[in-house]
């Protein structure tokens, strides 16, 4: 499981060192090369100081090593060595270093100086400047033979007068290497160490910024399934915390609603079972106290089954409504006429209307269609004719008008006379188990599940419903039929 | 003894007023709480049996109209409701006893009879009157350990008499307890009853424990003990 301190922690380190890797190699390049340029700024200068030392004698070029080593120690002291050829690939002189070894060819305009990095076997990586020139002219007359015998002079007599020179001083890259080596190591001890002091620091910070939530999660941890009426304080919580107090106090609320709904729900459910249950228990316990005649028990099972059948009307009612709100229905739209469907409807409540003498009025649109589900519409029209029929008084009148509004939409309304709820209580006949007081008297056989079920049917359908009442007028409901596309 | 049933349920009603009729009692019965709170403050019943969800009144506001008006009459609460606090709710108003649905008639009528006694200050169900015992739990008088066969209306009579023992109870009172409040009663039909009743006991060898107090009404004890 992932951990919140831990994600912080390590995106905090992880993000940490890659700024100071970035840092240290952006640090570590900028030296190297600021040490490079000076270096090859020192190299450049001293190649133009060596080559003050050549000279154009009319017997040939001159080259004054004497001269040459007061600037450059060379070999092993000093790390430089110098390479002077004609422009042609001739080598006048150079470092011992370079005994037997081909150094690459050079050609660069007069005047500037080429600086990179050469590896030479035998001497290693070295940085060389390249610098060509033109010897300056020395026209005293020498004795040649004494210039000969001279050990601190190298004579080069192939070249013609006015030809440039190529000079190349070279230095070992050593102690370069050397320093930047170190200087690595320090930039890696200080990165590492930096990084360990970080980690520390942002492992203590998270932790103590981890604090609130710690407490916070410690005070939700301690509500309780069965007292879900706790709420969190926003006194003593941080400020950022605050939007997810409230949002966990609103669902709280929501929570505490649904449960005490469903725990509503349920006893409700419990007492309407139980109490046709008990009904049955005591008429069959009473019928079996004593010896009775054949018509007594026959009256006492014909009670029985009228109970029984209360009670299966329930379990049914109770299923359905089950059903419907586990999203179990998944209507399937096809093409009704309306028209037929109310009657078909109607007609299951029959007798109850011929009952009660019920004058019942049709008001249809022609042709009045709608792509829903069929049956699933139909059980709608029977729950609400079922309770329209229930709740007229005897010679009332029920009225259904179908019509289009204006807003394109079809409407079906069934009113019965005789409404006994207010407006006020109309509110409530959706509510399940909900009965009017004038309705109590009808226990085991209203049980306050036929409006809901009809409400939860049209809200799978899309069909809007709509009560309205007048205590002692007309109690309607109107469905609002889905827009059709 | 007289109960006034308030459910509203009509067949759980019907039988239950069936069986406590069979058992000797005298029960009116009503589904309608406002009705129910009406027999109970106009008539005199030993013990109400009380439904909690009611149209017109709710059970609980029954029983705390009654014991508002100081009315001590026995309430045994009868009710689907099963949870703690509705029992607790339903005890603090002023209710005897509790009994949750669906249940054992035998015990509803168990539960009347420990109320019946409590109402008349009496622990046990077993009363002595001299040689004769009658034993409200079992609804039996005995005599010398012998039976007698009585019907549940004489045994009424009995048991009105015998949780009175040595006081005069008048014929109204013995009225009250074994008809219901719509039954119409012919003028001698208690004198009937204890005139049966007398014969049985004495046929049975309890002695002249039931006597006639004339202008007042009957009396259930010994001799030496029930002259006012």
């Amino acid at each position: 499981m992932r951990s919140l301190k831990g994600t912080l922690y390590r995106r905090a380190v992880t993000g940490t060192s890659a700024i100071l890797l970035v840092a240290g190699t952006i640090l570590y390049v900028s030296v190297d090369r600021q040490l490079v340029r000076q270096m090859d700024e020192s190299l450049a200068d001293k190649a133009r100081t060596l080559s003050l030392s050549i000279e154009e004698k009319h017997y040939g070029l001159e080259v004054d090593l004497e001269e040459m080593r007061e600037e450059v120690m060379e070999e092993a002291e000093s790390e430089e060595y110098i390479s002077v050829e004609a422009l042609d690939g001739r080598i006048i002189y150079q470092s011992g270093i370079f005994e037997g070894i081909s150094l690459p060819g050079v050609s660069i305009p007069q005047e500037e100086s080429l600086h990179e990095w050469q590896i030479i076997k035998g001497a290693g990586r070295l940085r060389s400047v390249i610098i060509t020139f033109r010897p300056a002219v020395d026209d005293e007359e020498e004795d040649l033979e004494s210039v000969a015998m001279d050990p601190g002079l190298i004579i080069d007599h192939a070249g013609e007068p006015g030809d440039l020179v190529v000079l190349r001083l070279f230095k070992h890259a050593s102690q370069h290497e050397s320093f930047m080596h170190v200087f690595l190591l320090m930039l890696l001890a200080t990165g590492l160490g930096s990084i360990g002091i970080l980690s520390l620091t942002l492992w203590m910070t998270i932790k103590r910024g981890a604090q609130p939530i710690n407490e916070l999660a410690s005070r939700i941890e301690a509500i309780r399934d069965d007292d879900l009426a706790v709420r969190l304080n926003e006194v003593d919580v941080l400020k950022e915390l605050i939007p997810i107090v409230r949002k966990l106090n609103l669902f709280l609320d929501r929570l505490e609603g649904s449960f005490s709904r469903e725990r509503s729900f349920t006893s409700d459910a419990a007492h309407e079972l139980r109490t046709p249950l008990a009904g049955l228990k005591s008429t069959i316990e009473v019928a079996l106290a004593r010896n009775r005649e054949d018509d007594e028990y026959r009256e006492t099972l014909a009670g029985a089954l009228v109970m029984v059948k209360q009670l299966e009307n329930l379990v049914k009612s109770l299923l359905t409504l089950a059903r419907l709100e586990s999203g179990q229905e998944s209507p399937k739209g096809s093409t009704i006429m309306l028209e037929d469907r109310i009657m078909d409807a109607w007609m299951t409540c029959r007798e109850a209307v011929e009952a009660k003498q019920i004058r019942a009025f049709f008001e249809f649109s022609n042709g009045s269609s709608a792509v829903i589900d069929g049956d699933l519409f139909t059980q709608v029209l029977e729950e609400l004719f079922r309770n329209a029929v229930y709740y007229v008084e005897n010679g009332g009148s029920v009225r259904i008008k179908v019509h289009q509004d204006d807003d394109g939409r079809m409407r079906i309304k069934i009113g019965n006379t005789g409404s006994r709820i207010s407006a006020e209580e109309a509110g409530h006949v959706f509510d399940r188990f909900w009965r009017g007081s004038h309705a109590r008297d009808d226990t085991g056989v209203r049980f306050g599940l036929g409006l809901p079920i009809a409400r939860k049917i049209a809200e799978t359908l899309g069909v809007d419903i709509k009560i309205e009442s007048e205590m002692g007028g007309e109690f309607a409901v109107t469905l609002i039929m889905p827009a059709q596309a | 003894m007289k109960i006034l049933l308030i459910e509203d349920y009509k067949p759980l009603r019907e039988s239950l007023q069936q069986g406590l009729r069979e058992n000797g009692y005298a029960v009116d019965a009503t589904g309608d709480g406002e009705e129910g709170l009406w027999y109970a403050t106009t008539g005199a019943y030993d013990v109400v049996i009380l439904d909690l969800r009611l149209p017109g009144l709710d059970g609980l506001q029954i029983l705390k109209t009654l014991r508002a008006q100081k009315n001590r009459v026995h309430v045994l609460i009868v009710t689907a409701r099963d949870s703690v606090s509705d029992r607790v709710a339903g005890l603090d108003l002023g209710a005897d006893d509790y009994l949750v649905k669906p249940f054992e008639f035998s015990e509803l009528l168990a539960r009347v009879r420990a109320l019946v006694r409590r109402k008349y200050d009496r622990k046990e169900p077993l009363i002595r009157v001299g040689d004769v015992e009658i034993d409200t739990s079992a609804r039996t008088v005995r005599i010398s350990g012998k039976t007698l066969d009585l019907t549940s209306r004489e045994y009424a009579i009995m048991e009105i008499l015998a949780l009175k023992t040595g006081s005069v109870v008048s014929r109204e009172t013995i009225q009250e307890g074994i008809y219901d409040f719509a039954a119409e009663l012919s003028s001698n039909v208690i004198d009937v009853y204890i005139g049966r009743l007398r014969k049985k006991l004495e046929t049975g060898g309890g002695n002249k424990i039931l006597r006639t107090k004339r202008g007042f009404g009957y009396v259930l004890g010994e001799e030496d003990r029930c002259d006012p």
